[in-house]
């Protein structure tokens, strides 16, 4: 193995498992054996939890706390091995609460297998407790050495996204004043752990750019931004935000949204990170990797099938939205739904809930539904492009919605299903969508990298990459735009250093412009 | 040969579970298939998958299907197939994704295109 897994996750029916097993009735601390399969991303490699291997009679001692024979550890790693898979070494800490360090005798009990396990499955041991209190999570990996290397989060992917983080190696940041209302909203805890998720928006069009908006201004302080286009004219009335001179300038979509979402972010250290790649490309899909939550705001099937794939394969939620809007064919308004839901283990898959014919994918990837001499021949459907900015934003609202529900779980409840809001009749419907019992995409749980190779060459992305030659009028041009955008970011530093410095929390100050004016000219500034 | 993709391997490990020997060459698995409807019915029949298309084996199907040049359609989308002397054929397949055997139903879907061969 070449990189020591960076984080864990953990599907919910396997916690579940896991938590029953652990959790004990009366309080002792348990053990267990699972298996493991790698994901691996480009700057992080994820440890998956695909199976139990509970303790048969004989095979582990419970005594308050609890300790396991060597047939156990030899019968669970060769399983491990014959799956090709991994080994992890679970056990509880009954009344423990957040994430756990290691007592002597743990971490002598773990290394002391360290070798074993790494000589019969080739794969590092990982070490999982269970702190029972809030059932968090925290792992580790031990070197066949007997070097230990912390994870830094571990997550429980069901339908919420529980994510323990080791506070070391991602610590929280503190809520800034511009934050206020966010934290009274679900408490300082859960914004903490919140706004430590890394999250990658696919696609940064209309949908794409006003949920990275929201959730820069929400406080996640990691935001990732994947889409290969450049602005036109022509996206102006969706992407708000998006200039005239970012359309003249051809300018990619994702350093436009990134500028965007610096001024929009409250995160007290925000990062965007800038990846001008398609997620159908072997590079792009490594990035998708390194990201805790994803946001699906992407229309074509090729990346929507490998969305749909890496929702089951890799354990990480994606939430997917899209609209159709129904023009008659003579102009005006027939109607307009539109559908958000989360891909994730448990719930039905792309396929299954209809948004995705998987026939469309090796088209889409050969770049025959851009082919009008193919279309015209094939009999298919040109892509529907409707679209209206004002109904973008619904689609926004249900996506950043369903977030919520994931990450917070208001009220105990977490993200509902399928959603589909109908525009005519204003109504909202939960679908009834079932999993195909023979799903391909949804039996490839926790397979990590051994997942369906859909990635491939991107034409059409590489030549968006390339360098888009500029008139002397436009070089100009773009000049004097970097020399605004450079001022107006020392503008915005200026004014953040003075939050909390130049007014005290509570203070409400009503001034009213000395030139004269009525009650619409008053400057209310609360803080 | 080329390096074949687990996809592969599992299209050619489910065709042998439908008893029939799919061969990966270069670009292409081939496999004899035998058409129960139209003008060929009864005969077995030379086709191939590009690897490259089975590489999202089972989650995603192949959508051309490679034949001889003497296998012809009154209707079709035909292009050059990378094995010389044959096409590749577009004929994606609807309705994917919940079959309980993916080979078992591609190769029904193989022989619904041959029975409309000339």
């Amino acid at each position: 193995m070449s990189r020591a897994p960076a984080t864990v996750a953990i599907p919910r029916h396997v916690a579940d498992v896991l938590e029953r097993h652990l959790l004990r009735s009366d309080g002792q601390e348990d053990v267990c054996f699972a298996t493991y399969r790698l994901s691996t991303g480009a700057e992080r490699t994820t440890a998956i939890i695909d199976d139990v291997i509970l303790p048969e009679p004989g095979e582990r001692d419970v005594h308050g706390n609890a300790s396991f024979t060597g047939a156990y550890v030899i019968r669970a790693a060769a399983l491990a091995a014959s799956r090709g898979a991994g080994l992890a070494l679970t056990h509880s800490h009954p009344h423990g609460r957040g994430w756990q360090g290691l007592s002597r005798p743990d971490a002598e009990a773990e290394r002391s297998y360290a070798f074993l396990v790494n000589e019969i499955t080739g794969f590092e041991l990982l070490g999982l407790t269970l702190a029972g209190a809030n059932a968090t999570w925290s792992a580790r990996t031990w070197a066949g050495d007997g070097t230990l290397t912390w994870a830094s989060s571990v997550r429980v992917a069901g339908d919420t996204l529980a994510v323990s983080f080791n506070d070391d190696l991602r610590p929280p940041s503190a809520s800034t004043s511009t934050q206020i209302r966010t934290v009274s909203a679900w408490g300082e805890h859960l914004h903490r752990d919140i706004s430590r998720l890394r999250v990658l928006i696919v696609g940064v069009g209309s949908v794409g750019l006003e949920v990275a908006l929201r959730l820069a201004a929400t406080g996640i302080a990691e935001i990732g931004l994947m889409d290969f286009d450049r602005v036109e004219a022509l996206n102006l009335d969706r992407l708000v935000g998006a200039t005239p001179i970012d359309a003249v300038l051809r300018r990619h979509k994702v350093p436009v949204a990134a500028r965007l979402l610096r001024r929009s972010a409250t995160a007290e250290r925000f990062t965007v990170h800038e990846h001008i790649v398609s997620i159908c490309e072997p590079d792009g899909l490594a990035i998708a990797l390194d990201y805790d939550v994803i946001i699906s705001c992407v229309d074509r099937p090729w990346p929507r099938g490998i969305l749909n794939t890496i929702a089951y394969s890799d354990v990480i939620p994606i939430i997917d939205g899209g609209i159709h809007i129904d023009a008659f064919p003579d102009g005006g308004m027939r109607g307009a739904a539109w559908r958000a839901h989360v891909l994730r283990p448990g719930r039905p898959c792309l396929v299954c809930n209809g948004q995705l014919n998987p026939a469309m994918v090796p088209l889409d990837r050969e770049g025959l539904l851009d082919d009008p001499t193919y279309i015209a021949q094939s009999g298919i459907t040109a892509r529907s492009r409707q679209n209206v900015a004002a109904l973008s934003a619904s689609v926004s609202s249900s996506i950043l919605a369903l977030f919520v529900s994931l990450v917070a779980g208001p009220g105990g409840l977490g993200e509902p299903g399928p959603l589909r809001y109908h525009l005519a009749t204003h109504t909202l419907d939960v679908l009834d969508c079932t999993s195909g019992a023979n799903c391909p995409f949804e039996a490839a749980v926790a397979v990590g990298d051994g997942r369906p190779v859909l990635t491939a060459k991107h034409p059409t992305a590489a030549a968006a990459r390339a360098p888009y030659r500029l008139s002397v009028r436009l070089r100009v041009l773009a000049a004097a735009s970097a020399t605004v955008e450079r001022a107006h970011r020392w503008l915005e530093a200026q004014a953040r250093s003075g939050f909390g410095r130049d007014h005290r929390p509570g203070d409400v100050e009503v001034r009213t412009d000395p030139r004269g004016g009525g009650a619409n000219d008053e400057h209310r500034t609360e803080k | 040969m080329a390096d074949v993709s687990p996809g592969a391997l599992a299209f050619i490990a489910g065709a042998a579970e439908c008893g029939i020997d799919a061969v990966a060459g270069d670009d292409v698995v081939t496999l004899a298939v035998t058409p129960i409807t139209g003008s060929h019915a009864g005969l077995p029949m030379q086709v191939g998958v590009a690897l490259d298309e089975l590489t999202g084996w089972p989650a995603v199907p192949p959508h051309w299907i490679h034949m001889p040049e003497d296998i012809t359609f009154e209707h079709t989308n035909a292009q050059q197939s990378t094995v010389a002397g044959w096409k590749k054929h577009s004929r994606g397949t609807p309705g994917w994704g919940n079959a309980e055997h993916p080979a078992q139903a591609y190769l029904s879907h193989l022989r619904s295109v041959l029975g409309e061969a000339a």
